[in-house]
């Protein structure tokens, strides 16, 4: 049985000429660097030229690559620049839940008994909730549990320092936690 | 957010020394309170774990590839130089040391090589200044050739940096 080739091992076969392999990497990443594109932009159109012009960044720039770092951790930082700079140009509204048009949504997802608790599963809460969440706290709760990245590589993504992250981490799932009561009301009990 | 709160996140994390993780195991099997926002907080991390990642549109992979099919080949530094730039360098240098050697051993006075085959190895670097003396005419010369060289050098980079820009 054939084995599955390692990111650095892809990497090499790439940079040795082989540009094809590098559909592979494309393969293995791409719904991560999508779903961390989603925290930003909230549309999937977006979301798509996002990611798509953070691999081809990641392509363009694969030779200053230092292996020091995990790949995912640095083609995770392409991502967040991309995804920001994205953000800068379109001028969209980052600003949290506290404003009306987030209220206004909030009250429909409360009163609509069509999504209920036991109809949707918890996943679409939680990510209906992160989204809901500043793009910052939702990348850092985004790449900690499904991007599987240590609080450091965090850091190392965002610019910041692992203590800065740490304490990032925990206001991001206590405004989380807020948002879930919000959405759910009274059955954020049998969520939480 | 509360201090019982970060400690227990930080205990669910793995984030705490093995002496404040055996304290915090402690005060959940004991306290009541900190049994209570345990449980809260491990739901909440079970609800995380189970967070799905979003799937990007059956072509995207396709899309990548062919935006990147127009894009230049990113090569590895070896691939990048080419060895006859050092070799070249190599040559240049070792032509140096043989026509400095050269020129020392011309300046050696054989004559006084005494009975016991000592050369008298004294160079004498007056005489030598004036052999390798260069008009001033040939060194503005050489001046504004290496000028030129920086000048050309520095456009094409200042060059390739604007094109990396604009793509």
């Amino acid at each position: 049985m054939l084995s599955k080739k390692t990111d650095i091992e892809i990497i090499d076969l790439v940079l040795a000429g082989n540009q094809a392999a590098y559909a592979d990497l494309v393969k293995t990443h791409q719904r991560y660097v999508f779903t961390l594109a989603m925290r930003f932009t909230r549309s999937r159109e977006d979301a798509e030229e996002v990611a798509q012009d953070a691999f081809v960044k990641a392509y363009r720039s694969l030779n200053n690559y230092q292996r020091s770092a995990k790949f995912s951790t640095w083609l995770y930082t392409i991502v967040y620049h991309t995804a920001m700079t994205h953000l800068r140009k379109k001028r969209l509204n980052t600003s949290s839940i506290d404003d009306d048009a987030n209220s206004l949504q909030l009250e429909s997802y409360a009163t609509d008994d069509a999504f209920s608790v036991e109809k949707k599963s918890r996943s679409f809460y939680v990510n209906q909730a992160i989204g809901m969440l500043l793009p910052d706290d939702a990348t850092i709760i985004t790449l900690f549990y499904q991007g599987e990245q240590s609080l450091e590589e965090i850091a190392n993504v965002m610019g910041m320092e692992a203590n800065t992250i740490k304490v990032k981490l925990h206001r991001a799932r206590h405004r989380l936690k807020d948002r879930l009561q919000q959405i759910l009301k009274g059955e954020v009990k049998e969520l939480l | 957010m509360n201090l019982l709160e970060k400690k227990i996140w930080d205990y669910v994390d793995g984030l705490c020394t093995l002496e404040e993780q055996e304290t915090i195991k402690q005060l959940i099997a004991n306290d009541p309170v900190y049994r209570d926002k345990y449980t809260e907080l491990m739901a909440m991390q079970q609800n995380m774990e189970l967070l799905e990642l979003e799937e990007p549109s059956m072509a995207f992979s396709n899309k990548v590839m062919d935006k990147i099919s127009l894009q230049s080949q990113p090569l590895s530094a070896k691939v990048m130089i080419d060895k006859r730039i050092i070799y070249g360098i190599a040559a240049l240098l070792g032509s140096m040391l043989v026509a400095i050697l050269a020129v020392s051993i011309y300046q050696v006075d054989w004559t006084e090589v005494d009975l016991n085959m000592q050369a008298n190895f004294t160079i004498n670097y007056a005489d030598l200044g004036n052999k390798i003396q260069i008009s001033s005419n040939a060194k503005t010369t050489i001046m504004y050739a290496f000028f030129m060289f920086d000048i050309v050098a520095g456009l094409m980079l200042l060059d390739r940096f604007l094109r990396k820009k604009m793509v």
